[in-house]
């Protein structure tokens, strides 16, 4: 999903569930700040590197591959972007190497997406705001892997994308094109697409995530089948307009749980009830095929709508500098202090149940509790500030 | 990282280190031990791709290639085993190709980052220094010395790099 979605949708969605304004833009703020929350920007604030919730293009080109950086990518990307749908799927074919890829597939109403939200309760809007990003993001990446991997998430010619006609509810076929220069942008009337290239290699980086089919996934427009590569040759129809409304609707419900309204998160769970009244309006705007900063203008007219008041852009640096001026024992008092101790958490989390799930691909955890500390040294604040009797928000 | 993943990692990094060492010290038959063992390398590789397309590319699409290279690779492994009489020829070529693709990767990759306004520096530098190697390969193709030299130069930084990732802490802490 792109800023339209994560921003002023995720603002949309908090204010149905009845945040205030003010609490809204906390919530889309963090969830957008997924998305940017880079080694780069970490740097630059001299934030925990662990606490990376994305890799940039430039960070990933400047990336040697070994076993210890490929778990470094599978536990961000799994970890924020591609939730695992069910860490025990039985699986009748190829050997442990092929299981173990196949139970990293993201999809929605999984078991790790519960403990996701569950994890904000009583964490604060940056908490929520995260976990309403990973949310939304397992239905836009569902039927792919946080992890590089050529027998899960690569695609090849068979990509059909499905355009509204002039009948209601006929589709006409276009097969989509694909590019593979980064720096060029989609052609949606054209129906040229950027994706990664083709590199037969199983922990080849082009093989992360949905690199192999552009950003349709991102695009909530979008309709279209394809062959992927873990589904033994059969075809996949992807209906994005309709399960970014579910996604929509879910994110009410979850908003109104970390708000103590519905009780604890529970599964395929959604509020139609609170946007029934809006449907119409916002799947309008899902089904407007145009680039992302056209979208944004439309959610953000939505949102302002709503609460009758102005909503600000995103902008990355605006919480940077009281993370700076803030003193070291009270940096996780600031903005991106709990946003950090939420990611470090949603992270550590995620990690852990793929290790006791007996898999490899984000490498090992140690359970606290059990074991006391060892590991990574980014993780002390977070121990200190939920053993030192403090809570995240 | 699991211990017996590091442990190995720092023995395979030791053991790199210590055949640099064994090729600067007997130069003599260093030639033939590297053709010899780029031979094997390039089977091991084939066969692991085979292994690889067996268990796990031959269900998705596009994994036949896999097969393909697994083949070639193989093909290529008993080649190498073919030239222990004179194998100096395969070594320069070996170093000029390897040196050539990752100066060029390099190279490129320093472009890309450059244009995202990302740390491009380390990248052109070390495209330069591959093809500063390849540029001494071609040069002093005739010294098995300095042939021997570049080969062992690249063994020993692979260590390096090997044994630093190995002795970093990784494991991720969950708090209940």
């Amino acid at each position: 999903m792109e800023k339209s979605f994560h921003y002023y949708g995720t603002y949309c969605a908090a204010y149905l569930a009845g945040c205030s304004h003010e609490e809204s833009l906390e919530i889309c703020y963090s969830a957008q700040l997924v998305d940017h929350c880079s080694k780069t920007f970490l740097k630059r604030i001299g934030g925990p590197l662990s606490a990376a919730t994305t890799q940039l293009t430039g960070e990933m080109t400047q990336m040697r591959f070994d076993v210890i950086r490929l778990m470094n990518i599978t536990r961000i990307w799994a970890s924020f972007h591609f939730l695992p749908y069910d860490l025990s799927a039985p699986v009748h074919k190829g050997g442990k190497q092929y299981r173990n890829k196949y139970r990293m597939i993201c999809g929605p109403n999984s078991d790790l997406l519960v403990d996701t939200v569950n994890l904000a309760q009583d964490h604060g809007t940056q908490a929520a705001g995260l976990a309403m990003h990973v949310l939304a993001d397992t239905w836009a990446h569902r039927y792919f892997a946080g992890t590089p991997s050529f027998v899960i998430n690569n695609t090849n010619r068979f990509f059909v994308e499905l355009l509204p006609s002039e009948n209601e509810g006929v589709f006409e076929e276009r097969p989509v094109k694909f590019k593979h220069n980064p720096r060029a942008s989609d052609d949606l009337d054209a129906g040229i697409y950027v994706n990664s290239a083709y590199q037969p290699s199983e922990s080849a980086v082009m093989n992360l995530g949905h690199g192999r089919a552009g950003h349709l996934p991102d695009y909530s427009f979008a309709r279209y089948r394809y062959v992927p590569a873990w589904a033994d040759y059969e075809e996949v129809l992807k209906d994005n307009p309709a399960e970014y409304y579910q996604a929509f609707c879910q994110m009410v419900y979850a908003l109104k749980c970390l708000r103590g309204i519905n009780g604890p998160f529970r599964k395929d769970m959604y509020d139609t009830a609170a946007v029934a009244a809006h449907e119409s309006r916002i799947k309008t705007i899902l089904q407007k095929r145009q680039l992302d900063d056209d979208t944004c203008c439309d959610w953000r007219a939505f949102g302002e709508e709503l609460s009758g008041c102005s909503i600000c852009d995103f902008e990355l640096d605006a919480y940077d500098q009281e993370y700076l001026d803030a003193p070291e024992s009270a940096k996780n008092e600031t903005f991106l202090g709990k946003f950090i101790l939420a990611a470090l958490a949603q992270k550590g989390m995620v990690v852990n149940r793929i290790y006791a799930s007996g898999n490899p691909l984000a490498g090992r955890s140690v359970d606290y509790d059990v074991r006391g500390f060892a590991g990574m040294k980014d993780f002390l604040p977070l121990i200190d500030y939920l053993r030192g009797g403090g809570e995240l928000g | 990282m699991g211990s017996i993943r590091r442990f190995a990692n720092i023995a395979f990094g030791l053991v790199m280190i210590a055949c640099s060492v064994a090729l600067m010290l007997f130069p003599e038959n260093a030639l033939i031990v590297v053709a010899v063992v780029l031979g094997f390398w390039l089977v091991v590789f084939g066969m692991r791709n085979l292994v690889y397309y067996f268990t796990m590319a031959r269900h998705t699409v596009g994994g036949l290639s896999l097969l393909f290279v697994a083949v070639i690779a193989i093909d290529l492994g008993a080649f190498s085993f073919t030239l222990i009489n004179n194998p100096r020829p395969a070594v320069v070529l070996y170093l000029i190709g390897c040196n050539a693709f990752t100066g060029f990767v390099s190279i490129m990759r320093a472009a890309e980052s450059k244009a995202l306004d990302s740390r491009w520096k380390p990248s052109l530098i070390h495209g330069i220094v591959c093809f500063a190697l390849v540029v001494a390969s071609l040069v002093f193709m005739g010294s098995e010395r300095i042939i021997i030299a570049i080969l062992c130069f690249g063994l020993v930084y692979g260590a390096c790099v090997r044994i630093a990732s190995a002795v970093r802490p990784t494991e991720i802490v969950y708090i209940q």
